[in-house]
């Protein structure tokens, strides 16, 4: 039950537009209706851009050439008079009127896991939703067929990538796991069992979860049963995974590298319904060799993410999604002797684009070295509140579960007015 | 041997603000060449003993190299090329050359068939001619970055080292074809963690011998280190040697043949450094000089009774400034 109405204004204004979408979506999917059939509003979307390990906001966003800090790159026009990003983007910078970028991230975390939670709950307290888990549940709508969230990432040994869940909202909203862009494993029933003997299995299933419930809490049971419902639900719609139908040419546009497909594969489940998309982008923890790394993950990044822009907007989408961009951290201002960047938090930098915000923003200042935040410092909490209200949501209201309420957003915390459309 | 090597003391020593990784002499011995982590080139004329920084790169200067005709040339991150002239007094550019469109990570010089090569993050490996900087060819490019190149002296073949993870590899081309005649995974020098799906290793400097008979790849033995150089037969890729630092971590970052046929490694971490001078075929140390820090390149006078040797300085892992140290040989 939530206490606060979503605004609904600027919904209405693109109703027809996203409706059409969704029906030239469904048709060109081959795929049954996904949502159901009586009218909907447009509902917001989120695409979270996890560039995992922490890119170096000197070789992205806000770059300090020929300072100390300022690493071997230089610094480019973009199309924003006046301000430059670094010059790994050339594809970004023509398109940085269309972002918007805070240089002024103060989250003073210099940790993997507790960033990867941090960023993505606002929190640094245990137990609360992640993004894509609390946006699946605030703009839940009862009629959904697909999962809220689901999330794309490498099937690779990063473990710290997996940190963070629904909390308190429970399982639900957990999100379903895409690896490698292959649909949900282990739900096709093998070819020697007969449907007879499924079935049975099923009964027995049932049953036994009957018998726990009678004597047990049942809302785990409720939770996994949920799970396992939306990862059918996505079975059922095999085709979204079926990139084989998109043309050679959109796979050369999104670029034919891990992050480009799993990039064109979340353009594929935000066009059919799915609320929130996270995408994982490996392998930005340039403890050595940082501006190699860089160059190599910001070439992959840079073209994939315009094309992914482009792309969401000319489907009519992009209006109605939020796309952010972040790490968990940043890296710092010092270059360490194997030519690596390490952990920051002090000072560091991420963007956003789409539904909500106000394009063309440059949001914050660093310092000459880029070791300190000089304008406008934001925190991880004031970002998640600001994630919230460019989706509509009001991020003051409470979740209430049972007996217990908890704020959707904390509360020390607050929206950065200054980038909301 | 004229003075052991340990007891080889500075004979000057001039401060950088930034970090360095490369040094040269020019032909004539009177300028050293200096350049790193900054666009600025730093030029150490020994015969006053001043040092001046002149520009000319927009980016870090990351290999320095004497060629013929008078020549120094530098290259940057950037994939610039700069053909410093030192025979009427100040270094004067002869030519620039936008040689490559990302970083260049290696220049190789043939003194007898006046070429150079040059190597980038791409895994291009281009030939110039080194009296005007025209292009002379190109290798089918690389899989991974090269990180090393030597051209070899018979000047028809040509070494790479490049970054294949948890497998950097050597291969020996032959430029006239482009073919690779001989390819060498050196795992010794990989430092892959899966924990972290990170390549902490690599090749991080490659030499040849004189004759070109032997191929010296430079980087640490595995995750944990030491520092070490692996001597290779150029003809079968057989390895012959393993040289191990007595520091603990850190890497060597360049391999020198002296004329007098020891070899010289140069390397560390940061807080401790080394110049170490070993027997012909690396089989016996036979002396180190300390330094304060990382020792990241150094380079033999054309007199053969001087080298000079870059490294840096700093705290914690963060190297903050460089140091040019200049030695009397005591080989």
């Amino acid at each position: 039950m939530m206490h606060s109405q979503i605004p609904k204004s600027d919904e209405y204004q693109t109703r027809r537009r996203w409706l059409t979408g969704a029906v030239g979506t469904v048709a060109a999917l081959g795929a049954a209706p996904l949502v159901g059939a009586a009218p909907v509003q447009p509902r917001k979307q989120l695409l979270l851009l996890f560039l995992s390990g922490g890119a170096s906001q000197f070789e992205t966003w806000d770059p300090k050439p020929g300072a100390k800090t300022g690493g071997p790159f230089r610094a480019i026009p973009t199309s924003i008079p006046g301000e430059r990003i670094g010059e790994l983007l050339p594809h970004t910078a023509k398109a940085l009127h269309r972002l918007t970028v805070v240089r002024s991230v103060v989250s003073n975390i210099a940790d993997h896991f507790q960033g990867h939670y941090a960023l993505q709950s606002g929190r640094i307290a245990p137990g609360y939703p992640v993004l894509g888990s609390a946006v699946a549940k605030l703009l839940e709508r009862p009629d959904d067929v697909l999962p809220g969230y689901v999330s794309i990432r490498r099937n690779g040994p990063k473990a710290y990538t997996d940190v963070g869940d629904a909390g308190f909202l429970g399982a639900k909203y957990d999100g379903v796991k895409v690896y490698d862009n292959l649909p949900p494993q282990n739900l096709v029933r093998p070819a020697g069992i007969t449907t007879p003997l499924a079935e049975s299995v099923e009964r027995l299933r049932r049953a036994a979860d009957a018998r726990f419930r009678q004597r047990h809490d049942g809302r785990p049971i409720e939770s996994y049963e949920a799970t396992y419902q939306q990862a059918a639900a996505l079975m059922k719609h095999r085709e979204i995974f079926d990139l084989a139908g998109e043309s050679s040419a959109m796979h050369d546009r999104y670029g034919r590298h891990e992050f480009g497909q799993h990039c064109l594969q979340a353009r594929r489940l935000l066009e059919a319904g799915v609320t929130c998309v996270k995408v994982t982008h490996f392998d930005w923890d340039a403890h050595q060799d940082n501006f190699y790394w860089h160059q190599v993950r910001c070439a992959e990044f840079d073209r994939t993410f315009v094309t992914l822009l482009d792309d969401l907007e000319q489907r009519g989408l992009l209006e109605h999604t939020l796309v952010v961009v972040t790490g968990e951290m940043g890296r710092t201002p010092q270059i360490n002797n194997l030519g690596g960047r390490d952990h920051w938090g002090r000072a560091w930098s991420m963007a956003m684009a789409g539904a909500g915000v106000k394009p063309g923003v440059i949001h914050g200042a660093t310092n000459d070295l880029g070791t300190e935040v000089t304008e406008d410092p934001v925190t991880h909490g004031d970002l998640f509140h600001t994630y919230l209200r460019a989706l509509g949501i009001d991020s003051r209201m409470d979740y209430t579960i049972g007996d217990q309420t908890n704020p959707v957003a904390d509360p020390a915390a607050k929206p950065i007015e200054a980038l909301l459309a | 041997m004229a003075t052991p090597p340990d007891q080889s003391k500075p004979t000057r020593e001039y401060q950088v603000a930034t970090p360095l990784l490369s040094c040269a002499f020019d032909a004539g011995g009177r300028f050293l060449f200096a350049g790193g982590r900054d666009r600025g080139l730093v030029i150490v004329d020994t015969s006053s003993g001043t040092q001046s920084v002149i520009p000319g790169h927009d980016s870090w200067i990351g290999s320095i190299v004497r060629a013929g005709d008078g020549l120094v040339l530098t290259s940057d991150y950037q994939g610039r090329v700069i053909a410093w002239d030192c025979r009427n007094g100040a270094p004067q550019p002869r030519w620039t050359l936008e040689a490559h469109p990302c970083t260049i990570y290696a220049l190789s010089v043939n003194l007898g068939s006046g070429t150079f090569a040059s190597a980038d993050r791409d895994g291009l490996v281009r030939v110039w001619r080194t009296a005007d900087g025209s292009p002379l060819g190109e290798l089918p490019r690389l899989e991974f970055p090269a990180y090393g190149v030597a051209l070899l002296p018979d000047g028809k073949h040509l070494v790479t080292a490049d970054r294949q993870p948890q497998k950097p590899r050597l291969q020996v081309h032959d430029l006239a074809s482009g073919k690779v005649l001989l390819s060498v995974d050196v795992t010794e020098l990989s430092g892959y963690r899966r924990v972290e799906d990170i390549e902490w290793g690599g090749i991080r400097g490659l030499t040849v011998s004189p004759d070109g008979s032997q191929i010296v790849a430079c980087g640490r033995n595995g995750y944990d280190g030491p520092a070490c150089a692996l001597l290779y037969e150029t003809g079968t890729g057989r390895m012959r040697q393993k040289l191990a630092s007595d520091l603990k971590g850190g890497f060597y970052y360049g391999a020198r043949f002296h004329p007098n046929g020891l070899l010289l490694t140069v390397g560390g971490d940061l807080g401790k450094g080394e110049l170490r001078f070993w027997n012909a075929d690396g089989a016996e140390s036979k002396g180190v000089i300390t330094l304060p820090g990382p020792a990241t390149a150094f380079d033999i006078h054309p007199d053969g009774k001087r080298f000079a040797v870059t490294s840096n300085v700093g705290k914690g892992s963060y190297p903050d400034s460089g140091l040019i140290t200049l030695h009397e040989s005591p080989v």
